[in-house]
C-alpha cells in the first residue's frame, strides 16, 4: 500500500493499524509491532500512540499490554457506513435467524469483495463461520451476486473480469461468462442461490436491497446444506421480503 | 463542531468529526472550509484516509467514514465482549460471593459465554458454552427486549416441553410485561425462574452502535440473594455498565440508569 502523505493520514494509520490487529485477534498492539508493521521510527510511533490515545481513537492497556482501539473510534465507527440503512436491517436479520435458524447477514460491495457489515449467530450446534469485517469474493456467493446482479456493466465488469474466475467451492462459476449466467437467473428469480460455490456443504440465499433503483446492500441466509438446501427457495422468498422492508424504512424521511 | 485541541486537531479528529456528522459523503473543500485546513492538504490527507480503509469515496466527490471501520469495529465488540468480560464477572463474584454469568442470545436460544464461580459450597453451577431456549434464561426479559412482536410470539410458541418454572411467565402477555419492566429499570430480578429456589440479576451490555449485545447475570440461592438484592443489582448494573463502556456503549436513556 501507498504510504500516507500527510501528516493526517500517518497519524490515522497508526489507529488503522491498531483496529485491523484487534479486529484480527482480539489484542493489543505494542509500539514495536505497530512500527513494524507500518514501516516507521519507534520513537515516531510512540509519540504518536501517546496523541493519539490522548483524543481516545486508541487506548493505552494496562500492564503494558500496548495499544487497542479508542473509545473514541468505536464512536467514529457508530456513525460509518450507513447507520440508517443497518438500523433498518438489524432487526430483519434478527426474525430472519429466528425463523430459520441460520446466520443472517448484511453485506455490501466494498473494493470488489463482498465486505460483512453485520452477521447474527445460529444457535445450531453446526452452524456456517460468519463475522463483521468478512470478506468473500462476489462470484461465488449469494451475497456476492445478490450485490451484481443489478449492477451497472462497468462495475460487474470490474468485478468478474473477463476470463477464469479465482477458484472457489466445488460448484463455483469457473468463468465471467458462467459468472453472468448465474447473475442473470438471480435477477430473474430476485434472490441468488449459492450452493457450494463457495465451500463444500455450503448453502447460502441473498436477496438486494435497492433503494431509489440503486443496490446499497445484500441480505443474506448461510447454512449447512444437509439442513438448508431445502428451504432455499422459501428462505429467498423471505429474503425478498424483508429486503422491500429495509428499502421501504429507507425511503421514508 | 467544537473547538478542537492541536492534539485532536493533528490526529484528524476535527477530519473526522466533520464526517461522522455529515448525513452523506462530504467533499474535501467543504471539509478544509470546516476545519480551517489548507484545500490541498485536505484532498491528499482524505486520500490517505481512503486507502487506508477509513473513509470511502474519494476527495472531490465527497468521502464518508468506511463500511469497513464500522464493520472492524463490530469484530472488535465480539472480540472485547468474552476478553474483557470475564474479568468483569471475576471481580463480580468476587464482591458479591455469587456465580456470574455472561450471556446473548444467538436467534431463539441463549448462550452463556463466559462465567466465574466462587469457592462457595453452595452456589450456581457452571453454564459455560451451553445452550437453552431464551425464554428459559434468567436474563430474558432483557435478551428478549429487542425482538419484535411476532420473533417474540414465534419464541414463546417454541419455548419446549421442560416442566414451566414457579416464575417463568405462562402467557405471552406476561412475558411481554416481564420485558416491559426490564426496558424500564434496566434491568431485570427473577426469582425461581430458572428453577425452584434460585434468583438471578440481570443487567444488559451495549455497544457502540446501540445494539444490546449480552447480559451480565448474578445467580444463586434465593434465600442468599433476596436479603442483598438492592446491593447485588447496583454491582450487577455497575458491572454491565463498565462492560458497555469497553464496547463503546452505555444503557439507552431511560434504562432505569
Amino acid at each position: 500500500m501507498t504510504p500516507p502523505r500527510t501528516t493526517l493520514g500517518r497519524r490515522l494509520e497508526m489507529a488503522a493499524c491498531v483496529l485491523d490487529h484487534e479486529a484480527r485477534t482480539g489484542r493489543g498492539l505494542g509500539v514495536v509491532a505497530v512500527a513494524e508493521r507500518i514501516g516507521r521510527e519507534k520513537t515516531q510511533v510512540s509519540r504518536g500512540l501517546a496523541t493519539l490515545a490522548e483524543v481516545g481513537l486508541v487506548e493505552r492497556l494496562a500492564d503494558g499490554a500496548g495499544f487497542a482501539t479508542g473509545p473514541g473510534l468505536l464512536g467514529l465507527a457508530a456513525g460509518a457506513g450507513d447507520a440508517r440503512l443497518v438500523a433498518a436491517a438489524w432487526p430483519r436479520l434478527e426474525s430472519l435467524t429466528i425463523r430459520f435458524g441460520e446466520r443472517a447477514e448484511l453485506a455490501v460491495l466494498d473494493a470488489g469483495e463482498v465486505l460483512t457489515i453485520e452477521s447474527t449467530a445460529s444457535a445450531s450446534t453446526i452452524q456456517i463461520a460468519g463475522w463483521p469485517g468478512r470478506r468473500l469474493p462476489v462470484h461465488c456467493t449469494a451475497a456476492g451476486q445478490a450485490l451484481l446482479a443489478d449492477a451497472p456493466a462497468d462495475v460487474v465488469a470490474g468485478a468478474l473480469g473477463a476470463g477464469r474466475l479465482p477458484p472457489g467451492g466445488p460448484a463455483a462459476p469457473r468463468s465471467a461468462v458462467e459468472a453472468r449466467r448465474r447473475l442473470a437467473a438471480a435477477r430473474r428469480a430476485g434472490y441468488a442461490i449459492s450452493d457450494e460455490e463457495l465451500d463444500a456443504e455450503v448453502v447460502s440465499v441473498a436477496a438486494p436491497v435497492r433503494v431509489d433503483g440503486r443496490t446499497r446492500a445484500a441480505i443474506a441466509l448461510t447454512g449447512p446444506g444437509y439442513r438448508f438446501r431445502a428451504g432455499a427457495a422459501e428462505a429467498g422468498r423471505a429474503l425478498v421480503a424483508a429486503a422491500d422492508a429495509i428499502a421501504e424504512a429507507l425511503a421514508g424521511p | 463542531m467544537r473547538q478542537a485541541t492541536a492534539a485532536a486537531r493533528s490526529c484528524g479528529v476535527d477530519v473526522l468529526a466533520v464526517l461522522a456528522e455529515a448525513d452523506g459523503p462530504v467533499p474535501s473543500s467543504r471539509i478544509a472550509a470546516l476545519t480551517g485546513r489548507d484545500r490541498g492538504l485536505t484532498a491528499r490527507g482524505i486520500g490517505d484516509l481512503a486507502r487506508l480503509g477509513l473513509v470511502d469515496g474519494d476527495p472531490a466527490a465527497g468521502a464518508a467514514l468506511s463500511w469497513s471501520l464500522r464493520a472492524q469495529a463490530g469484530r472488535v465488540v465480539e472480540q472485547r465482549l468474552v476478553g474483557r468480560g470475564q474479568t468483569v464477572l471475576d471481580e463480580l463474584a468476587r464482591g458479591c460471593r455469587e456465580s456470574a454469568y455472561l450471556v446473548r442470545r444467538e436467534g431463539a436460544r441463549s448462550v452463556t459465554l463466559a462465567e466465574s464461580l466462587p469457592d462457595l459450597p453452595v452456589h450456581g453451577g457452571s453454564w459455560l458454552g451451553r445452550s437453552q431456549p431464551a425464554i428459559r434464561s434468567d436474563a430474558a426479559p432483557l435478551l428478549l427486549s429487542d425482538l419484535d412482536a411476532a420473533s417474540l410470539a414465534a419464541i414463546f410458541a417454541g419455548r419446549g416441553t421442560e416442566p414451566v418454572q414457579p416464575g417463568e411467565p405462562r402467557t405471552l402477555a406476561a412475558l411481554e410485561r416481564l420485558i416491559a419492566q426490564a426496558r424500564i429499570d434496566g434491568h431485570c430480578a427473577l426469582v425461581d425462574y430458572v428453577e425452584r429456589g434460585t434468583m438471578s440479576i440481570a443487567a444488559g451490555v451495549w455497544d457502540f452502535r446501540e445494539r444490546l449485545v449480552g447480559a451480565v447475570v448474578l445467580m444463586g440461592p434465593r434465600d442468599r440473594m433476596r436479603p442483598r438484592a438492592t446491593r447485588l443489582t447496583r454491582a450487577v448494573r455497575a458491572a454491565a455498565d463498565g462492560l458497555s463502556g469497553e464496547l463503546g456503549g452505555r444503557p439507552p436513556a431511560g434504562g432505569g440508569a
